[in-house]
């Protein structure tokens, strides 16, 4: 990223941060603990990154599948363990949250349920990727299963939490699939998760330069 | 005597944490982005 680009993102998190607990309005419809409303800022915008990064890692894998490119492959690993790193931090958020608000940290609600099964899914991913020692195989079976998460995420992190009873805010878990908010509330919320998406993107380059490093080097070892 | 009370709301000390952790890390980012460049131009050991 460019380093202008950097201090860029550097002014747009912070004023997400500043305008999270000085501009957006406290009170959110569903909420029993009203202050608490404003981990939707950071919490939210961390699970839409996670999800993100799932279907970034499925669109490398279709890449790797079509020219073969270890480029590809790299990648798309790098997607999966940073999707894992976001959905991790959106759970703990999550139910630090939970237990603020319904009293307990885990309370198997369909959201909390389906976000544990997608960390799991591809937590597999990583230990398929760990059981089979021959690259190309490795890569070849890896971006199959990232595949078959186009799929299986869309439906954990959308339809289940939709479907059935949720303890989650109505303003971002409802039928209708719309943030119900008021508008400074909507502005923080989609400039937090704009904010997150670049980060994402930004690390994801970074992790892949330097694994590309680190194998160039071992290569040279060799 | 009349108590003093504390004016400060206490979400700038909230926001003013979340900065440094967010502003620590941010340059943290920045400074592997340059070491990167760096190595990427000139890696140790090849010739």
């Amino acid at each position: 990223m460019k380093t202008f680009l950097a201090w860029l993102l550097w002014l747009w998190m912070s004023l997400v941060i500043v305008g999270a607990f000085f501009y957006a309005p406290v009170v959110l419809k569903g909420f029993r603990t009203p202050g608490s409303s404003r981990i939707v800022f950071f919490h939210v915008p961390m699970a839409w990154t996670s999800f993100i990064a799932f279907i970034a890692a499925a669109v490398w894998s279709v890449r790797y599948l079509i020219r073969r490119d270890p480029r590809h492959d790299r990648a798309a690993a790098v997607a999966i363990q940073l999707g894992l790193l976001f959905g991790v931090l959106a759970t703990v958020t999550g139910a630090l949250w939970a237990n603020i608000e319904w009293g307990k940290f885990w309370n198997w609600d369909p959201r909390q349920t389906s976000i544990l099964a997608s960390l799991l899914f591809y937590a597999a991913y990583l230990a398929l990727r760990q059981a089979v020692e021959e690259p190309e195989k490795r890569a070849r079976l890896a971006a199959v299963y990232a595949l078959l998460g186009v799929v299986v995420t869309p439906f954990l992190f959308w339809v289940v939490p939709r479907i059935t009873f949720s303890l989650h805010p109505d303003p971002v878990v409802n039928q209708s699939g719309r943030v119900d908010m008021d508008v400074p509330n909507q502005q923080v919320l989609f400039a937090s998760g704009l904010g997150f998406a670049t980060l994402f993107f930004w690390i994801h380059n970074l992790q892949c330069r330097l694994q590309a490093l680190s194998e160039r080097r071992a290569a040279l070892k060799e | 005597m009349v108590g003093v009370e504390s004016t400060a709301n206490p979400n700038t000390w909230i926001v003013a944490i979340n900065l440094i952790i967010w502003t620590g890390l941010f340059l943290y980012l920045l400074r592997l982005g340059s070491k990167l460049r760096r190595l990427e131009k000139h890696p140790e050991g090849e010739p």
